[in-house]
């Protein structure tokens, strides 16, 4: 069975102090029925959401945007998974029309981290680590990537200005995106002197404070809509899950999961990840990025931030990465990210409305991550 | 939003808390922290608690700044993952007077001390954490 991305709506995120998780996803959703061009219903509602049950005191929060949108008497899903919220929301959405429990899915992906002093966002945040361990000693997703950074600076060989080169890139990518967060440039120099927030790590290399909403119509083949409003084919959906403390990990200079992403990927679709066009990945702390791409085969082991700085993953580059900014400039509402990464790759694989530089593509990947390299969803996308 | 501190919640885990006990996998010999009900490696559920060594290796640590609202009077705050004996563990760095001792294979030992407190007359939440040795 054939399942297609066929409408996405977006709102620029930012900090929204005077919207709601409902105002914001009305918000997202009427922009994609403007996109579309016409009134949407969907057989099902599924909310990806991760911090609202901590920083907006709602549970049950499938069913609050689900009633606010219009949806009365139908299938909702609320989900959890860090910022894997939104890849695992469009993998069930798909297993529901796989199923044949539905035709259209809207997926939801929603969030909100300003409405409180960034000490509470702390708080909400380091339930991504163990609560009852990690976290009560005070680490928070920060501390974490830190020491992950320390270890692979030392394993490798490489200084802490060479985090910089990726912060600055981001922040190129998002200049010219409408929906981003942070569209300016910035400078090695600006990265080195910002802020540390968990030494080696800088303000620059952290993503901001985001609100946001994105939202998805994943379509079967009896879809509602016309197979002219198709945007992008879902080919391949992978999430695994790994193991969440650091401590009882192998190694913290690799994202092991995700060894099995790609080969999952590679085995259902038969492409390579060489073959891919554009690829979206958690980029959070600068320090995600050489982790990912080496556990992806993407680069060689101990070699990502060489091959950033060398102008790799630029646009054009094969493969393209982060075209819109990553969680450092496009930003980072953790439930609702892997929801705009779908939006962006698969408005780059049609209308090309997310970025106003022409991109080239048949084949886009988005890969989500839930707290720190602790869940993985790989999301592969091809032009139709 | 913010957490409370909770006496059944800190009973059920205050072993752990005051000994640093882990997993041993007796089929695989795995050891890990914190302990769980099956063995991460072999999938084994014969596991034993064992009590590791006081004194260890520093394996990697940060100084965090931006903190939950608990240790907003202690920050920043220094963070270690420690190799005690054939286990890992990470727990807060104390005592830190010299920030440049602070490097990869650094000799550290266990210390109990007051991780956080509910207020003037509320809960108090003890654990061991590190510092660098004296030796």
């Amino acid at each position: 069975m054939r399942i297609f991305i066929s409408g996405y709506g977006l709102v620029r995120i930012s900090r929204w102090f005077s919207d709601s998780l409902e105002d914001l996803s009305f918000k997202a959703f009427t922009d994609m029925e403007s996109r579309i061009g016409e009134r949407i219903d969907a057989d099902a509602v599924i909310v990806a959401n991760s911090l609202g049950p901590i920083l907006q005191s709602q549970n049950l929060i499938s069913v609050a945007i689900a009633e606010d949108l219009g949806f009365k008497g139908r299938p909702t899903f609320s989900v959890e998974n860090g910022g894997a919220s939104g890849g695992s929301a469009v993998i069930l959405a798909t297993s529901l029309i796989k199923a044949g429990m539905a035709k259209d899915v809207l997926v939801i992906g929603a969030e909100k981290t300003s409405d409180y002093i960034s000490s509470i966002s702390n708080h909400a945040i380091s339930t991504f680590l163990n609560s009852e361990y990690e976290a009560f000693y005070g680490g928070t997703p920060a501390s974490s990537f830190a020491m992950i950074a320390r270890a692979y600076l030392a394993a490798y060989g490489y200084k802490e200005e060479d985090l910089s080169d990726w912060p600055v890139l981001m922040h190129e990518n998002a200049v010219d995106v409408p929906h981003a967060q942070l569209k300016f440039k910035v400078t090695r120099e600006q990265v080195m002197k910002s802020d540390i927030i968990s030494a080696p790590l800088r303000v620059m290399h952290s993503p901001p404070s985001s609100d946001g909403a994105a939202v998805l119509l994943i379509s079967g083949e009896e879809s509602r809509l016309g197979k002219d409003k198709r945007l992008a084919e879902i080919k391949s959906t992978v999430q695994i899950s790994d193991i969440m403390e650091l401590s009882i990990r192998d190694s913290l200079t690799e994202y092991q999961a995700l060894h099995y992403l790609a080969e999952s990927i590679e085995r259902s679709t038969g492409y390579r990840m060489s073959e891919i066009d554009i690829i979206d990945i958690p980029d959070d702390y600068t320090i995600s990025t050489p982790l990912v791409l080496e556990s992806l085969n993407i680069s060689a082991k101990g070699k990502g931030l060489e091959d950033i700085s060398s102008g790799r993953f630029r646009l054009g580059d094969k493969p393209s990465v982060n075209v819109t900014g990553g969680t450092k400039a496009r930003g980072h509402p953790y439930g609702a990210t892997g929801v705009y990464q779908l939006a962006e790759l698969s408005s780059l694989l049609s209308d090309n409305k997310v970025k106003n530089a022409r991109v080239q593509a048949d084949r886009a990947l988005s890969i989500s991550m839930g707290g720190v390299g602790t869940v993985f969803t790989g999301i592969l996308l091809e032009k139709v | 939003m913010m957490e409370r501190l909770s006496i059944s919640r800190f009973w059920r885990i205050k072993d752990l808390h005051y000994t640093f006990a882990y997993s041993k996998c007796k089929k695989c010999g795995h050891a890990f922290y914190p302990p769980k009900h099956v063995c991460p490696k072999c999938g084994s559920r014969e596991l034993e608690l064992t009590i590791p060594p006081r004194e260890g290796e520093l394996l990697s640590w940060t100084k965090l700044y931006e903190v939950a609202p608990y240790f907003e009077n202690e920050k920043p705050l220094y963070l270690g993952l420690v190799k005690l004996g054939e286990v890992k563990i990470m727990a807060q760095i104390v005592d830190v007077f010299d920030e440049s001792l602070l490097k990869e294979g650094a000799r550290v030992e266990t210390v109990f001390r007051k991780v956080k407190e509910d207020g003037n007359s509320g809960l108090i939440y003890y654990a061991m954490k590190f510092r660098l040795t004296s030796k």
